[in-house]
This record gives structure tokens, C-alpha cells and sequence, in this order.
């Protein structure tokens, strides 16, 4: 099958799913609209400027199936240790893109949090005018399949000024040679809510899936979110993020996306920001073996005074790849704003590959912006130094792996998934665990 | 006994010959000072001797304490002793400074068969010689070197000094864009440690360092070699009569 081949037998395939599914999915029309707009775009291709850097024969080239029936075994005993490990006190377990009660933490969400589920969520008339909005009006093919294909319309509202911790996982179970799993979350900040919300995208070693999964958020006028994300697949997984952040007056988003292990990761965010609204984002990328880890990142000024600032690190090792694709636009009404992107990349192999694409598009006058982006390997200076305090070249090189994830590291919250990504990430660079402390926070001399 | 005997060692970097034939021997207990003007070769021999990657030794020995010097890999001569107080320390963005000492230290003990230091007795360690020292103390706190100011990376190099002990240190042009205040600092850093089992070679433009540091010997590097060895009162020639003497003195 060719390219376009595919994504007719996705366009069939998903229109049975549909169809089977009919009574649960009471956005059924606005799917409908959607999944015929994926059929105009098709699959993503070489030609998307957002896409030229993944590998996207070992992503899309295989005969892909759509949402398959939930598994006999619910959870593999292994993914199931892994999310306990995290040791959320308030978690939301979402498995195939579907909401399960059973992985989730017994306790009642906390006051001015819900979640709707299904038909509740296709009910709610905020979240029904945003889909109707741009059903059938996506500009990327894999958007609108899968808000199409989503497994189950899910809508998270927090209406709490007080800040309220919570972890969402997201688990890909499917088993099959080539399941396509396809999930939608809504997030909806109301005016003034505060919210810390941890996100971990999981897949089991063995899954061979394809998972795509869009996060919608709403920041209502004067809220405020932070949201730190992690992402582990496993060796033949690909999982495929989309977050779109809309920011109201003086509302504020803090945001980090950690691409930690996995055949095939990339987290594309995509934030708008109102009038005086703020956002701070950094981000971690790592690829070894043969993986490739890659962010994209639009953010787009579209109200006066808005500030964003960015800090984007990846390592590429062996044949691994990583990509950093990073676009800032200040629209001609966005005067006054500040924009800063940082991408600084380590390559650590001769095989391996970064990409960097930082691009700035302003139209406004009075713009204070910048970019930057470094691909460069350890520094000898800094290498020799350690070696001249007797530290040697394994023991240097390790600690200075050590010292340049940290900084993406550090700004990971809460606590628990901080240190969970930190023992992943140096797991993932072969650095000692030992080396935990290399940036500080338990020494004090004073 | 002799800690250091250097004898015609000549080097090249980048095809560049930097030094041209020197002979030196510095006995325990001792502080050398080497002077000269820019370009003369001193702080290279600081860097072939710390063994910077980049300069090819292509004649000469060096001895450190009965030792092949110039055998040793660079991690090695710090395990075996030596120290280099850089001109210019390097940021090391994301490395905490205590645990840098912490880990450089413990890697002397490992190659000297010694118990990893206790985290409270570094700690201690630390905290006293940088009251010793009068240094903030937040700077054991931050990022090696990052955002340090030109005399804090000064204090740094004399903190991390202090902390290895080393039986013989090299501090090139540490006294370079130091005010008073720190260049006390780094002369007090260097006298606390004097014994009869360390010794010095103080690499410095100006004599200034040397009205706190007092040397032993005073040697004149110019065009990659020493050409005159005195007393400290060497320097206060050199002070007042600048460099350009040396030409004409030349044999």
C-alpha cells in the first residue's frame, strides 16, 4: 500500500469503528466531519514542514488498526508496577485512550475537579461548541483522525483557585502487530482556577502501537497551569502527542515535555496567547539506539504584552535522532510582547543526528524576541578541567551527561515524577543513579 | 627532596614551538615564582605540565616525585599530586560545586586504595577553610563557576585547592584582574598550605602577587625559556625595570 492507500483503508477502518460505536459517541456528527477531513489531508508526509524530520514509514507504513476491542488481560503486571511506582496521590488512569476506573485512585477527585466521561462529555455544551468549532477545519490530517477515532469523549474541568495536584497516565496496552490507538482529552481551566496537573505517556516494551494522543486545554482569563509531562514508549511503540494550549487574558501556562525513552516519540505543542498572557516552556528530548525523539513547538502571540520564553535540550547518542522544530509568530496586534526560544542539542555519536529548525515570524512592531539554537558535543575544555581535578573521562563524561538534562530535569513537578523521570532519563543515557545529586538541592554547606 | 625536575623540555602546540628547552627543579618547601611577559611560554608550561590535550611534547623530562610526569594521563597527575589553579576556570553549568569537590575528591582517595569521604566531614572541611578565607559561602552552593564573577572563579580554584591538598600546585596568573581583596585571599589560600612536603610555581605578569606570596626562587621565562633565576628580589627588579632588559641580558 502506498501512502494515500493507507489512509482510505484508515478513512474505511475508522468509519466501521465509528459506526459500531454509534450509541456511545454522542459527538458523532462533529467525528463524522472530522474523519472526512482526515480522508481530504490524509496522512502526515515528507511535504508537512512540521513533520519532515520523523521517521514516518516506521510510524505509518504498516497496515495500521484502528482502536482495537479492549484486551482480555486488562494491564501488563509490568506497566501496572511502573504507575505505582510513581506514587500519585490523585490519579486519573487512562488506558487506550479511555478512562479506567479501576487503574484510577479510589479517592473522590479533589474539590472543584471533574471529570466527564462519554456521553456526559458530549453533553457538556462548552466543550460541544470548542469540537463543533473546528470539526471538519483541522490543518493536519492526524489532528482530525484523531479527534475522530478518539476512544471516548473525555472532558477534565477545574474550577478551583486553589492549586489542585493531579496525574493523568495515559497507558498503551494494545497488543496486534500494528494497533492504532487514538485518545482526546479536553482540559478546561475556569476563569482564576490554579492547577499543577503531571502527565505520563506510557507504552509496554513489547507494544508495537502507534498511539496518538491530543491534549486540549482552556485557560480561562486569570488562570493559571502547569503541566510537566513525561513520555515512555517502548522500543517498536510510537507515540505521537499534540497539545494545543489557549490562553485568555493575563492567563499563564508553565509547561515541560520530556521525550524519555521509546522507538519513536514527538510531542507537538501548540500555544496561543491573549492579551498579557505568560508561558514558560522547556523540554528534554533523548534518543539512543535507534530512536527518535523530536519536539515541535508553535507558539503564537496573538493579543498585545504577552510573554513566552522557551528551553528546549536534546541528546542524540548512537544512532538515535533527535529534532527540534520551533516556531514563534507575533501576530500585527501582538505588540509588546517578549519571546525568547533557547534549543541547545549534545550529540554524542557520529551516527547520531540532530535537527534544529528555531524560526521567528513577527509582525508586530516593538517586539522584544529572541532565538538560539547550539548542536555541539562535551566540551573538551570542561572535560579537561574535571580530568585536571581527577576526575576521568568516563566519570566527567558521565557527570556532564548528568548536569545537562538536569536543568530540564529540575523544573519537573511534582517531586515523585521529577525523580521517576530523572532515574529514566539517566537510565536512558547509561548515567549512574549515583548522580543524582550533580546539580545540588541536598548538599548544603552552609 | 626534589618534588618537580624538568630538564629540556621543549613543546609544540599546533605546529607552534612554545617551549624552546627548559630546565627547572623545585625542592619541597619551596615557592617558585616564574615571570615573564605575554607570550613568553608560562602559562604553557602550567598546560604541559596539568597535561592539556593539544601540546605535543617533543623533547625533555619532567620527574614528579621519582614519577614520569609526562607518562600520566592528566587525571593522573592530579591523583599522584599535582594541581593547576586555571587563569581561566571553566563554567561548568549543572554541576553543583560541592558535590564537584565531593566527586574530585573522592576520586583521589579511590586511586589512593582510601574510604569515600564522609559527606559531613567535606562539609566541615569546606566550611572552615572558606571562613578561613573569608569566601561567601554561598559559592559552595552554585553551579561550578557559572555566573561567577572573574574573582569568584579565583576563590573557587583557591577553595578547591584548599580542599585537594595537592603536594605540588601551579597557579597560573591567578592573580590576573584580582582587586586587593582577593588577591589576599588567594596569597593566604597558598601560605595556609605551605610545608615542607609542598611546593609552588607561581606563574604571574605582575609582582604585586608576590608582595604576599614570597617566593624562594624567581625565574624569567622569555621566548619559551628561563633565562634568569634570582632571589625575591628578582621580581622587584623586574617591577621596576620591565621586561625589556631581558633582551640585551640574553646570552
Amino acid at each position: 500500500m502506498n501512502s494515500s492507500e493507507r489512509s482510505e483503508h484508515l478513512f474505511t477502518e475508522g468509519r466501521a469503528w465509528l459506526a459500531a460505536g454509534l450509541a456511545e459517541h454522542g459527538s458523532f456528527g462533529t467525528r463524522a466531519l472530522s474523519l472526512d477531513r482526515f480522508r481530504q489531508l490524509g496522512l502526515p508526509s515528507r511535504k508537512d514542514e512540521s513533520w519532515r524530520y520523523l521517521p514516518l514509514k516506521r510510524v505509518f507504513g504498516k497496515d495500521l488498526a484502528p482502536n482495537p476491542g479492549p484486551e482480555a488481560e486488562p494491564l501488563d503486571p509490568r506497566l501496572k508496577s511502573e504507575i505505582d511506582s510513581l506514587g500519585f496521590a490523585h490519579r486519573l488512569v487512562f488506558l487506550d485512550g479511555g478512562y479506567s476506573a479501576a487503574l484510577s485512585s479510589p479517592e473522590a477527585l479533589p474539590t472543584g475537579v471533574h471529570l466527564l466521561c462519554g456521553p456526559a462529555a458530549s453533553a457538556d455544551a462548552w466543550a460541544a461548541e470548542r469540537r463543533a468549532a473546528r470539526a471538519g477545519v483541522e490543518n493536519q490530517g492526524l489532528t482530525a483522525l484523531s479527534s475522530a477515532l478518539a476512544r471516548e469523549d473525555l472532558l477534565l474541568r477545574i474550577s478551583s483557585p486553589h492549586p489542585v495536584d493531579l496525574a493523568l497516565i495515559h497507558l498503551t496496552s494494545a497488543s496486534g502487530e500494528a494497533p492504532a490507538v487514538f485518545g482526546e482529552l479536553r482540559v478546561h481551566l475556569t476563569a482564576g482556577a490554579n492547577a499543577s496537573l503531571a502527565q505520563v505517556f506510557l507504552s509496554s516494551s513489547e507494544s508495537r502501537a502507534l498511539a496518538s494522543h491530543q491534549t486540549l486545554v482552556t485557560v480561562d482569563e486569570g488562570g493559571s497551569l502547569t503541566e510537566s509531562r513525561a513520555v515512555l514508549g517502548g522500543p517498536d511503540s510510537s507515540l505521537l502527542l499534540r497539545s494545543e494550549v489557549e490562553l485568555g487574558r493575563g492567563a499563564r501556562f508553565t509547561g515541560h515535555q520530556l521525550l524519555l525513552r521509546g522507538g519513536v516519540s514527538r510531542s507537538e505543542l501548540q500555544v496561543n496567547l491573549g492579551e498579557a498572557a505568560e508561558v514558560a516552556l522547556g523540554g528534554l528530548a533523548l534518543a539512543s539506539g535507534t530512536s527518535h525523539a523530536e519536539h515541535d513547538v508553535l507558539v503564537h502571540h496573538r493579543g498585545p504584552r504577552a510573554k513566552s520564553q522557551q528551553l528546549y535540550k536534546t541528546i542524540a547518542d548512537g544512532s538515535g535522532h533527535t529534532a527540534f522544530h520551533g516556531r514563534v509568530i507575533v501576530d500585527e496586534s501582538a505588540g509588546g510582547a517578549v519571546a525568547h526560544q533557547v534549543n541547545r542539542n549534545l550529540l554524542l555519536s557520529r551516527e547520531a543526528e540532530v535537527d534544529t529548525r528555531p524560526q521567528l515570524e513577527i509582525y508586530a512592531k516593538e517586539v522584544e524576541a529572541s532565538h538560539g539554537a547550539t548542536v555541539g558535543q562535551l566540551d573538551e575544555e570542561q572535560l579537561f578541567f574535571l580530568a585536571s581535578r581527577g576526575i576521568d573521562g568516563d566519570a566527567a563524561r558521565a557527570m556532564l551527561r548528568a548536569a545537562f538534562v538536569e536543568e530540564a530535569l529540575a523544573a519537573i513537578s511534582p517531586e515523585p515524577l521529577q525523580a521517576w523521570s530523572r532515574a529514566a532519563a539517566f537510565a536512558a543515557l547509561g548515567v549512574s543513579p549515583e548522580l543524582a545529586g550533580v546539580s545540588g538541592g541536598s548538599l548544603d554547606v552552609g | 627532596m626534589n618534588l618537580l625536575e624538568i630538564e629540556d623540555l621543549k613543546a609544540t602546540i599546533a605546529g607552534h614551538e612554545v617551549l624552546r628547552g627548559v630546565n627547572l627543579v623545585v625542592p619541597g618547601g619551596e615557592v617558585h615564582a616564574v615571570m615573564g611577559p605575554n607570550g613568553s611560554g608560562k602559562s604553557s608550561l602550567a598546560h604541559v605540565l596539568a597535561g592539556k590535550p593539544g601540546y605535543e611534547v617533543t623533547s625533555g623530562k619532567v620527574r614528579f616525585m621519582g614519577q614520569d610526569l609526562l607518562a600520566l594521563a592528566p587525571e593522573e597527575r592530579a591523583w599522584a599530586g599535582l594541581f593547576l589553579a586555571f587563569q581561566y576556570p571553566v563554567a561548568i553549568p549543572g554541576v553543583n560545586n560541592t558535590y564537584f569537590l565531593r566527586s574530585a575528591l573522592n576520586a583521589h582517595r579511590k586511586a589512593r586504595g582510601q574510604d569515600e569521604i564522609d559527606s559531613r566531614d567535606l562539609l566541615s572541611k569546606m566550611r572552615q577553610i572558606m571562613k578561613e578565607l573569608g569566601m561567601d559561602p554561598k559559592l559552595a552552593q552554585r553551579h561550578v563557576n557559572d555566573g561567577f564573577s572573574g574573582g569568584e572563579k579565583k576563590h573557587n580554584e583557591v577553595l578547591q585547592m584548599s580542599v585537594l591538598e595537592p603536594r605540588f600546585a601551579i597557579l597560573d596568573e591567578t592573580d590576573s584582574g584580582l582587586d586587593i581583596d582577593a588577591l589576599r585571599m588567594v596569597a593566604e589560600g597558598v601560605n595556609r598550605l605551605r610545608s615542607p612536603e609542598r611546593a609552588f610555581l607561581v606563574v604571574t605578569h605582575y609582582q604585586r602577587l608576590l608582595d604576599y606570596i614570597i617566593p624562594d626562587v624567581v625565574h624569567v621565562f622569555a621566548e619559551g625559556r628561563i633565562v634568569k633565576s634570582g632571589g625575591k628580589e628578582l621580581a622587584l627588579e623586574l617591577e621596576s625595570k620591565g621586561y625589556g632588559w631581558l633582551k640585551e641580558a640574553r646570552p
